[in-house]
């Protein structure tokens, strides 16, 4: 069952029936979370659910930093899937493409994660969040750096962290493909969801959830099936 | 930077052992400034060597090694195996070959490979700092008009059956089609956008470029679909069409798609494929340049639908990322039957904006119209 009182005190709480269980009450406070998952897997959606059940119960503030897909067209998509992120003034979109454009044509190799990083120091003085999203990561290493990437995800991770926001960071590659290629963010995060759809493609759209890592939780690593259902997600034990 | 005496890491002050070059606890890159340069020529070779595609340039969807003046394709040689010189040449022919298809000549994505920004020293370069400080004003702006013009009240276009989709397709949204030869992709983009463009009382565009369009509309006459609502351009016309288009030749493509839809007042658009389109342009950065071509289809008055071959699960790989960047994506395979034959299905993995039935659905053919039937998991 959810629970309408504020998550473990070092746990921040997704508000999804069946993950908090799975995750032993919530997400560790603090950590940088991987979510993993092809186009359709609903990401974003998942993401913005926690936003907002977060904001409902608890007044949490959020930030969400998305790099190609327009503010007006998330909040479209979130309205048709009855996430009322519209009208919940705990969460502010920062919709960062238009600028990409204009990083390009900079002289300096000044990254987006530097002026990002800024950025955020300037919101956090005058809108506290605890929360932040960023959608991908896969956009943000392609801006063209000298920096390695590695470097480039250490610092940003860090920062994360010391700043004590809890962050969810989206990823467009395979989690196994994340650890068997030893791919940084694999490594560097606290934890990772995985989002996918039917394993075969004679399959019908069933999505399911698992939880890969998780830093000082102990969780199982199988599937379950995602479900969703007038605004709200719920995990439960996966069939087949 | 020069390696003598005690090293730090610049970026994040790690002590460095002698001759490091990539620090232990950042993983930042140590290099010299000249190594930098050879590896930025070495890297400009790399990806000028991958980005260019002869056969898409020249119109033709043939995989030949040999072209027609009797050099070889450069796509198809090992890169190792390239003389630098040879190379060269290459790039040079090609880049007259460019501005051949195109009046005005301006060679600016193949200029944009070659430059090379300027690297700062340290996080507290003063330049540096000055520079980061000058983007965040600007996002202040930005942040500030993207928040006065949030609202999110969108028209919709209405889909065939509106059992699949509801209320319908937000009107501007960039969908892809995607899935290999032979699963009604292209037929089903012509009909939907033709059946669309009637209701509307206006046109559909549809741009082919991988076939020539006496072969597509036979294939659809054949079918027996009512494609009255349908304008096709294919790849010859397009060639004489887009004279006195300047850049490189999708540019031109683009520009000419953005006049017609302006005056034929279109409100739906086909492109077939994105992949031939995607590979008229050189780029370092792909996904950047999907993203480019994306926002501008966006920008159009219409709703654009991207046809894309290949199997879903091999599209989603793609540095191209283009399934991650549209608004929707249609996945279209063949499922073969105990008796060996073959039915083609589709279903809708995502659509921003919308309500969709994520079953999987046959394609009925009669009296020219498509109906949809779920499909039974067999």
């Amino acid at each position: 069952m959810v629970s309408d009182t504020k998550a473990v005190a070092d746990r921040i709480s997704t508000y999804i029936e069946g993950l908090d269980e799975l995750l032993g009450g919530g997400i560790p406070a603090g950590s940088v979370i991987l979510v993993s998952g092809y186009p359709g897997t609903m990401k974003s959606s998942l993401i913005f659910s926690i936003l907002h059940q977060n904001s409902v119960h608890r007044g949490a503030r959020s930030v969400y930093v998305s790099l190609e897909q327009s503010g007006e067209s998330l909040l479209r998509q979130m309205n048709s899937m009855h996430i009322d992120v519209e009208h919940d003034n705990n969460i502010r979109i920062i919709d960062l493409s238009s600028l990409r454009e204009e990083l390009e044509a900079a002289t300096f190799d000044e990254t987006l994660i530097s002026v990002l990083k800024e950025y955020l120091n300037d919101t956090l003085r005058e809108f506290k969040f605890d929360i932040f999203a960023l959608d991908s990561l896969d956009v943000l290493e392609i801006e063209g750096s000298s920096h390695s990437r590695r470097s480039q995800i250490f610092f940003l991770f860090e920062w994360l962290r010391g700043l004590g926001l809890t962050s969810f960071i989206v990823s467009e590659t395979n989690p196994d493909e994340l650890l068997e290629k030893g791919y940084e963010e694999g490594y560097l995060s606290d934890g990772i969801i995985q989002l996918t759809l039917g394993s075969s493609e004679n399959e019908a759209v069933h999505r399911k959830i698992r939880c890969i890592k998780m830093r000082n939780t102990r969780h199982e690593t199988s599937f379950f099936s995602l479900r969703f259902d007038e605004g709200r997600f719920i995990v439960t034990q996966s069939i087949g | 930077m020069k390696m003598s005496g005690a090293q730090f890491c610049p970026v994040c002050g790690y002590a460095l052992r002698r001759g490091e070059r990539q620090c232990g606890r950042c993983g930042e890159n140590i290099s010299d400034d000249d190594e930098d340069e050879d590896n930025n020529q070495s890297r400009r070779h790399s990806s000028l060597n991958l980005d260019f595609s002869i056969e898409a340039i020249g119109g033709s969807n043939q995989r030949s090694s040999e072209l027609k003046d009797g050099t070889r394709n450069p796509k198809l040689i090992e890169s190792s195996q390239i003389d630098v010189e040879v190379f060269k040449s290459y790039v040079a022919e090609l880049e007259r070959k460019i501005e051949a298809l195109t009046t005005g000549g301006e060679k600016g994505a193949l200029k944009q490979v070659e430059e090379t920004k300027r690297r700062f020293k340290s996080r507290k370069d003063p330049d540096f700092i000055a520079a980061v400080r000058g983007h965040v004003m600007r996002m202040h702006q930005l942040q500030k008009r993207t928040d006065a013009k949030l609202i999110t009240r969108s028209t919709y276009l209405p889909f065939l059956d509106e059992e699949l989709i509801s209320p319908g397709i937000a009107a501007g949204s960039v969908l892809l089609f995607s899935g290999p030869s032979g699963t009604f992709k292209s037929s089903f983009a012509a009909y939907f956008a033709s059946q669309i463009a009637a209701k509307l009382n206006t046109f559909a565009i549809y741009l082919l470029l991988n076939e020539r369009r006496r072969h597509f509309m036979s294939r659809a006459e054949a079918i027996g679909l009512d494609l009255d609502h349908l304008l096709v351009y294919d790849l010859q016309t397009l060639r004489s069409t887009t004279a006195g288009y300047s850049g490189t030749w999708a540019n031109a493509i683009l520009s000419f798609l953005e006049e017609e839809v302006r005056v034929r007042r279109a409100d739906l658009v086909v492109i077939d494929s994105i992949g031939s389109l995607l590979s008229m342009q050189t780029s370092k950065h792909p996904r950047k340049q999907t993203f480019d071509v994306i926002e501008r289809l966006r920008k159009l008055r219409a709703t654009s639908v991207l046809i894309e071959e290949g199997e879903y699960s091999s599209v989603v790989k793609r540095n191209t990322g283009e399934a991650y960047i549209v608004d929707g994506v249609f996945q279209f395979l063949n499922r073969v039957r105990d008796d060996g034959s073959r039915n083609a299905v589709f279903r809708i993995l995502k659509l921003r904006g919308s309500k969709i039935d994520p079953r999987f659905f046959s394609i009925q053919i009669s009296a020219g119209k498509m109906r949809f039937i779920p499909s039974i998991i067999q």
